[in-house]
């Protein structure tokens, strides 16, 4: 980052960056609310148990980190003067699926494995440490409940429930045996491998639950994660993986072509570029893609969204799970003013920093 | 002697070379540097394939790693892929602040270990053997990232709160307080307390038991039987003979202990925030950087092959009997 030049954003100024902090002083020069701290120094925390007694022991005033499997809010319950918030935020946690990836090729596998997660008991179990008003998501992908309007009229994912019994009666009418678990077709067993990220808790204890109940519905799940560097750099654009469990980003005002339409499936002529992991291609929801693209009546747009999340469902292209929660914690004794108030936007927990001020 | 070293020396170029074929081939063929842009739905195809001719990533692996190289060789370290940033000071940044935290924490187990492990041997079977013989054994087994967060819990968070402080007296991350500018010698201190003392319980426990065996060797030689029956002073006899002797298998070791230091106290440093050359490794390798991984791995290397020189250099001077053609 080339530091000669001033740089401002908005309310502040960036005094001075380095790898280790980067310090903001008021921009007096703002033509909004002007910032009531004198300078806010933000620093890295990578490993998150750090950043937790960082804010605990007073070295820091305030914390975004990641939401894993342990519960923030309970964790800073004992120390006085912390505070902790959780809420949905603006990330879409999914099981993505591949669909030219045996056995997820066969659609009727893929419908039996909708009935299989049970979506219900990760929320109970995981989502809700961290944020207490968590639900299933059941949007197309990719809308959200509490962003724009796209997720309001139809929920097309809300009819696959966790259902083991529907799931092996599925499977069996498309020639496995389930007599057994797990279910075979030709003598072989059913296994889906099943990846993510190895360092994030929240996604390798949600793999384990998954794992338990998918037996029932007799689903084996093979579980083989990545590094983060892996997975998104190389399995996920190679098409490498059979079934995988990642967050994307959402906007106030969407566009999937470039993540579902058909010709961005990564391949060597792109360059391995396409967004377009699924490796879906439904030339009608592409073409439904491409008019949204064009069309600038909201109205319209989200009518031409409910025709493409429809087929989504139809497909069985992939599982929405969960809102990734936001969650926040700061030193109450210390900071004062609206300190929650963008931790459920995408904006980050930082953004009204110029509102907050120092108590003592 | 001279011959010895500069044959070494040259003999470091070619692993050199190896090792940086090696590592831009593991990290190429499994990192892609845009990897994550794919993912965004506001990030186009025609963007990242723009972005990968800027950065020379279409070119074919040899053609990157021989533009890599021949910069390098004429001085030219580069910059980072990702951020553009230098990556010559970045390392220089790096490798100081480790060898700090290394070199303090080895000299620290030095006087420690060395302690305990002659005293030890004095006292052989006595409680205080049996009892720093098991918390060696404690030490050596106890994984340190489990310690590290132990002391940040206790440090960090119980002493502050029972001693009513407003800050902890030691620190349980980073290098310095949040908005400092300028170095503070109390407050650099107050940083590398704990990192230090992660580091400093399994040397300790190394160094200990190397000291410990070395002395018992010793302790049983003719030569100080010697130097006893000819009316030494007994302190004499222990420091002047047998520690000297004893030493000997331990300062080879420690030299090639520094030299690894060099190539990052990963853990620890990722674990206390510490910005060293393993947690720079680490950011880098996460980002499938080898703008930034190829020159670090050279700087590990060339530390691990000078300290491994050293140590067998050291080991000639301190015992005359050997000697390198």
């Amino acid at each position: 980052m080339k530091t000669s030049i001033p740089f401002s954003g908005g309310p502040w100024v960036l005094k001075s960056w380095s790898k280790d902090q980067a310090v903001f002083t008021r921009n007096d020069k703002y033509f909004g609310k002007k910032a009531l701290l004198d300078q806010v120094t933000i620093v890295p925390r990578t490993d998150q148990p750090t950043e937790i007694q960082s804010l605990l022991s007073g070295e820091v005033d305030a914390i975004y980190p990641q939401p894993s499997d342990v519960s923030l809010i309970d964790q800073v319950k004992g120390t006085p003067g912390v505070t902790a918030k959780g809420t949905d935020g603006a990330y879409f946690e999914a099981l993505w699926f591949q669909l030219e990836s045996a056995p997820l090729n066969d659609p009727k596998v893929r419908e039996a494995l909708m009935y299989a997660i049970d979506r219900q008991s990760i929320i109970d179990t995981i989502i809700k440490l961290n944020n207490p008003n968590a639900a299933v998501l059941n949007c197309g992908f990719v809308s959200f409940p509490n962003i724009g309007n796209w997720c309001k009229d139809q929920q097309p994912f809300s009819q696959f429930n966790y259902d083991p019994a529907k799931a092996k009666e599925l499977l069996t009418a498309d020639g496995y045996d389930c007599s057994a678990t797990p279910c075979t077709k030709g003598g072989a067993p059913l296994t889906i491998e099943y990846s993510t990220v190895s360092t994030n808790t929240r996604r390798t204890t949600t793999q384990q639950l998954l794992q338990a109940k998918a037996k029932d519905a007799g689903i084996q799940f093979k579980i083989k994660n990545y590094e983060a560097g892996i997975l998104f750099g190389d399995i996920g654009p190679h098409g490498k993986f059979t079934m995988a469990d990642f967050a994307t980003g959402g906007s106030v005002d969407p566009s999937i072509t470039s993540s579902f339409a058909c010709e961005n499936i990564p391949t060597s002529k792109n360059e391995f570029a396409g967004g377009n992991w699924n490796h879906w291609c439904n030339q009608q929801a592409t073409d439904l893609m491409h008019q949204t693209d064009k069309e600038l009546d909201p109205a319209k747009r989200l009518q031409l969204f409910d025709q493409i999340y429809q087929a989504e469902a139809a497909d069985f292209l992939s599982l929405p799970l969960y809102v990734l929660p936001n969650v926040g914690a700061w030193r109450a004794d210390k900071i004062g003013g609206p300190v929650d108030a963008y931790i459920p936007s995408n904006l980050g927990m930082f953004y009204n920093m110029n509102e907050w001020y120092l108590l003592k | 002697m001279y011959r010895y070293i500069i044959r070494r020396l040259i003999f470091a170029i070619p692993i050199l070379l190896i090792s940086s074929v090696l590592v831009f081939a593991v990290v190429r063929s499994t990192f892609d540097p845009l990897g994550g842009a794919a993912i965004n739905p506001r990030v186009s195809k025609a963007d990242i394939i723009r972005v990968k001719h800027e950065l020379g990533l279409d070119k074919s692996p040899v053609q990157q790693y021989w533009t890599w190289l021949t910069k390098f060789l004429r001085g030219n370290w580069g910059s980072s892929l990702l951020s553009d940033r230098p990556v010559y000071p970045d390392i220089q940044s790096a490798l100081v602040n480790t060898i700090v935290l290394g070199g303090i924490a080895t000299a620290f187990s030095l006087l420690v270990g060395v302690g305990i492990g002659v005293y030890s041997a004095l006292r052989q079977y006595s409680w205080f053997d049996h009892f720093s013989t098991s918390v060696a054994f404690l030490g050596l087994s106890m994984p340190n990232f489990w310690f590290a967060l132990l002391l940040q819990i206790f440090f960090g968070v119980y002493l502050t709160k029972w001693l009513h402080l407003t800050s902890p007296i030691f620190y349980t991350a980073g290098l310095s307080q949040p908005g400092s500018s300028g170095f503070n010698l109390i407050d650099r201190a107050r940083h590398l307390v704990l990192p230090m003392l992660v580091l400093s319980v399994q040397i300790i426990a190394v160094y200990s038991r190397y000291m410990r065996a070395s002395m018992l060797e010793v302790l049983h030689s003719d030569y100080l039987r010697t130097a006893r029956a000819k009316g030494l002073k007994e302190s004499r006899v222990i420091v002047r003979h047998a520690m000297r002797n004893a030493l000997i298998p331990l300062t080879t070791q420690v030299a090639i202990d520094v030299g690894a230091i060099a190539g990052g106290l990963i853990i620890t440093e990722a674990i206390f925030e510490y910005p060293g050359m393993g947690r720079y490794f680490v950011d880098a390798l996460f980002r499938g950087d080898y703008q930034q991984i190829l020159p670090w791995m050279m700087v590990a290397v060339f530390f691990v092959i000078i300290f491994n020189l050293a140590a067998d250099i050291l080991y000639a001077v301190l015992d005359p009997r050997i000697r390198y053609a």
